[in-house]
């Protein structure tokens, strides 16, 4: 339910990466995903009914081959909205990590490659933003700009954007001492050069990996928001709004509430399992 | 005429003030099952579950959606409020479960001509500090009304009123610009409610909050409340009037939000009751082994769920858009699905639940609006207003089941006609600025409230939606012709001649519908199995209801 350091990334160096592939774990973690992924770019195609449009004489049907996973309190099929919620969970938690990593990266690499004053005080602005709860600030957020994914995601990415920087500085601290890094600066190399080409190049297994734990920490406090209706709007579906169908479990009908639960759990493994292999925490 | 009822939250939209004097409970429906799975439980004249036949120690109630923001019984005029405030701070009218005003803390009222409004009080009362209860007391209580310092919800009632003075020992004159039913109703209401003057005004602003409470004359004293989940009141040994009497030593108000924990709550006696229950719980609580759930039937409650136009101006202002959602709306279709049978079809601003009089009349009107949904006839009105391509955007209370079903059917049904609507769930803690800051509602042209009045009189609940003072009047609705109706509807006293002028307004606001009415939900109570007497009818916003409640 809320931003929790991202341990599970480590910075590597470069023979480590290149030791071994990704496992079976980390290999079945890619086909859930890919198959998440599908689901969601062919939502269309797949989706037996529109995923907002319901019958409002048959709410709450049992499974049957019309409806495999019944219908949802207004008659909407639990399983199309299923598959097109895919979009939204998987899209707010990308763009969370995409801006959190376009943000925080550059002040990673400025904050290492410059050193004294700037590192120190590039260090105490993200001190101050690790205090803040990101989901407090996308409450915030929200309260300010009005419920929806746009302000969620964010005040979300605002909120990463210090785990991710404080990362990568000590990853391209570490780069920074290398001889190699000395080396191009000797040749003439400028520093936008040598930092995009190369370090940036070197960290990109940590950042990878970094940002797999991160999409699915922000998976789940997208979830969370839109369990609280501030982030996505209804009708569209999403698995955060249809595992929080407080009125299905009342009601006595789990099914809609437990396949979407299942789905988060099921993708959030698959992303964790994926990270951990990729930038090589659980390696042996 | 009309008083404001800012509501903040939840599914719970509005309100206003009430009355009727003679009014009866609900319906003369036969009662007939409704549409969905829950049935009506409750007889036609049965207005209470039992008499208690002993007392008890404590019991421990659903005091409402959210915790109380304030003591102050003009303060905010909701559910929550409306619940608990009656029990300590009465009115000076006391308001019987047949939504009957009778003597209370007055003995009698009456006009001694057209602008002089002469009170009785008893001079036996005393507040729970032992002072006794004066003519003072009761002026500065009905005066707060009119000082705009105290921001009175219950304002518009005494619209009509100029001054309050106390002008014996036990007399009040009360001086208005001319007769106001309106003003006589409300002295059933917490705007009538008499609060001890000296302490009220050592209090100051903190009068009615937490820690400083408030001093009045209820068979329940306040206890203590921690501002968030846990208001206690203990029983006044000196109440004034020994039939009524509290029957509890304590009664604790508390507040889950969540309806699993509610449910959990009755289900394991933890709470002992609760009025005005979700509608999302009625299948879980319908076969509870720990008690019983009473619905009631067809209009047993003042409340109508609305769709509330807010702005003037774009697609949504237009009648023809107005007239084409209204028509596409499958309104049995929501009673049944989303309410799970434990609301009515409403197709009229005044529905079953506020025919306090006249009822022939009303209903003759009322039938007239029946009608199923007609996606066809809906596309036509919507082709012929042309606002093509223009989106109308709806706000609703977020985090309610109930709520966001009702705005998704909506949504559905509009889409279907060609309207297109943008929904927007609102959270809970900003609804409420909805109906008190314009800019609040800048963003949005529609939104879902419940508008309730207190007692049955449907003049009151056009005027909210129809008139210029109405406080829930946000789209700038104005018809001369319907202006002059209210106003001389609460200058008439004759039922019959007062019913007439209110269906001719009414007509007009169904043809401008700045609002349209969804559903009326019926009286929906469960009461746990060790106690008895909880009111089954909307009087319990204006009464003092929880002394009743006592061992089975």
């Amino acid at each position: 339910m809320t931003v929790l350091p991202f341990t599970a990334a480590r910075r590597l160096t470069r023979s480590r990466t290149r030791r071994t592939g990704l496992g079976v774990s980390g290999w079945a973690a890619v086909v859930v995903l890919v198959l998440v992924a599908a689901a969601a770019v062919l939502a269309p195609l797949i989706a037996p009914y529109d995923p907002n449009t319901g019958d409002l004489l048959h709410p709450y049907a049992t499974p049957s081959a019309d409806h495999w996973l019944g219908t949802d309190g207004t008659g909407r099929d639990v399983f199309s909205r299923l598959v097109y919620g895919a979009r939204t969970s998987l899209l707010g938690p990308a763009a969370v990590v995409l801006a959190a990593l376009l943000l925080g990266v550059p002040l990673a690499l400025v904050s290492a490659w410059r050193g004294g004053r700037t590192r120190i005080v590039l260090g105490s602005v993200l001190d101050v933003m690790f205090a803040i709860p990101g989901l407090l600030l996308a409450i915030l957020a929200v309260a300010m700009f009005g419920p929806g994914l746009g302000a969620a995601v964010i005040a979300l990415a605002i909120a990463y954007l210090p785990y991710v920087a404080r990362l990568a500085t000590t990853a391209a601290e570490g780069e920074r001492r290398l001889p190699y890094v000395q080396a191009l600066s000797v040749q003439g190399h400028g520093a936008l050069r040598v930092n995009v080409r190369h370090v940036l190049r070197n960290l990109s297994p940590v950042l990878v990996g970094q940002a797999s734990v991160a999409f699915a920490y922000a998976l789940i406090d997208l979830a969370s928001l839109s369990f609280l209706g501030l982030a996505v709007q209804a009708p569209q579906a999403d698995w955060g709004v249809l595992a929080s169908d407080k009125d299905a479990l009342l009601k006595g009908h789990p099914l809609g509430v437990a396949s979407a639960s299942v789905l988060i759990v099921v993708t959030v493994l698959s992303l964790f399992v994926l990270g951990s292999r990729v930038s090589g925490e659980d390696r042996r | 005429m009309i008083q404001r009822n800012r509501t903040i939250a939840a599914t719970i939209g509005v309100a206003v003030l009430a009355l009727g004097g003679t009014a009866c409970s609900g319906s003369d429906s036969d009662g007939a099952a409704p549409s969905g799975a829950a049935v009506s439980s409750i007889g036609a004249d049965q207005l209470t579950t039992g008499t208690a036949s002993g007392d008890l120690d404590a019991v421990t109630w659903y005091g409402g959606y959210r915790p109380v923001i304030t003591l102050d019984p003009i303060g905010l005029a909701d559910y929550p409020e409306e619940t608990a405030i009656p029990n300590m701070c009465e009115p000076l009218m006391k308001v019987t479960p047949d939504y009957g005003l009778e003597p209370g803390l007055a003995t009698k009222g009456a006009y001694t001509d057209d602008t002089h409004y002469v009170i009785t009080i008893r001079t036996d009362v005393t507040f729970w500090d032992g002072k006794p209860m004066t003519a003072e007391d009761v002026a500065y209580s009905l005066g707060r009304n009119l000082d705009p310092t105290y921001a009175s919800n219950y304002s518009g009632a005494f619209a009509q009123v100029t001054g309050v003075k106390a002008t014996g020992d036990d007399t009040v004159t009360v001086t208005l610009k001319q007769r106001s039913r309106s003003f006589e109703q409300a002295l059933g209401t917490l705007g009538a409610a008499v609060v001890e003057k000296a302490f009220a005004e050592k209090a100051g602003r903190a009068f009615g909050s937490p820690s400083t409470g408030v001093m009045c004359t209820g068979p329940f004293e306040f206890q203590s409340y921690d501002g968030t989940s846990r208001l206690v009141m203990k029983k006044n040994p000196d109440y004034w009037d020994a039939d009524g009497a509290a029957h509890a030593s304590t009664f604790t108000f508390v507040y889950p939000t969540d309806p699993a924990a509610l449910a959990n709550g009755l289900e394991s006696g933890k709470i002992d009751g609760a009025l005005s229950l979700p509608s999302t719980l009625a299948d879980q609580l319908q076969d509870s082994s720990a008690g019983t759930l009473y619905v009631g039937q067809e209009g047993s409650t003042p409340i109508n769920v609305d769709l509330l136009f807010t702005a003037a101006d774009g697609p949504s202002a237009d009648p023809k858009v107005r007239q084409a959602l209204s028509t596409a709306i499958d309104r049995a279709g929501i009673a049944k699905t989303v309410f799970a049978g434990t609301a009515d079809p409403l197709y009229k601003v005044s529905g079953p639940g506020v025919w306090g009089y006249a009822t022939s009349t009303y209903d003759d009107a009322y039938q007239d609006f029946v009608a199923d949904a007609d996606p066809e006839a809906a596309t036509k009105l919507l082709a012929e207003a042309g606002v093509a391509d223009q989106q109308i955007t709806f706000g609703y209370p977020a985090g309610d089941a109930e709520s966001e079903q009702v705005a998704t059917v909506v949504q559905q049904e509009a889409q279907q006609i060609g309207l297109d609507i943008k929904l927007v769930g609102i959270p809970n803690q900003q609804y409420g600025a909805l109906f008190a800051d314009p800019s609040a509602r800048e963003p949005y042209d529609l939104i879902l409230t419940k508008n309730y009045i207190e007692l049955p009189e449907p003049m009151n609940l056009d005027a909210l939606v129809g008139s210029d003072a109405g406080n829930m009047n946000f789209s700038g609705y104005h018809d001369d012709a319907v202006e002059q109706a209210l106003a001389e509807a609460d200058r008439t006293e004759d039922d019959d001649a007062r019913a007439e002028l209110v269906v001719g307004a009414e007509a007009k606001l169904a043809d401008a519908l700045p609002v349209i009415p969804i559903a009326q939900p019926r009286a929906l109570v469960f009461e746990g199995s060790k106690v008895t007497g909880s009111t089954l009818t909307f009087s319990f916003m204006t009464s003092p209801w929880a002394a009743a409640v006592g061992a089975k």
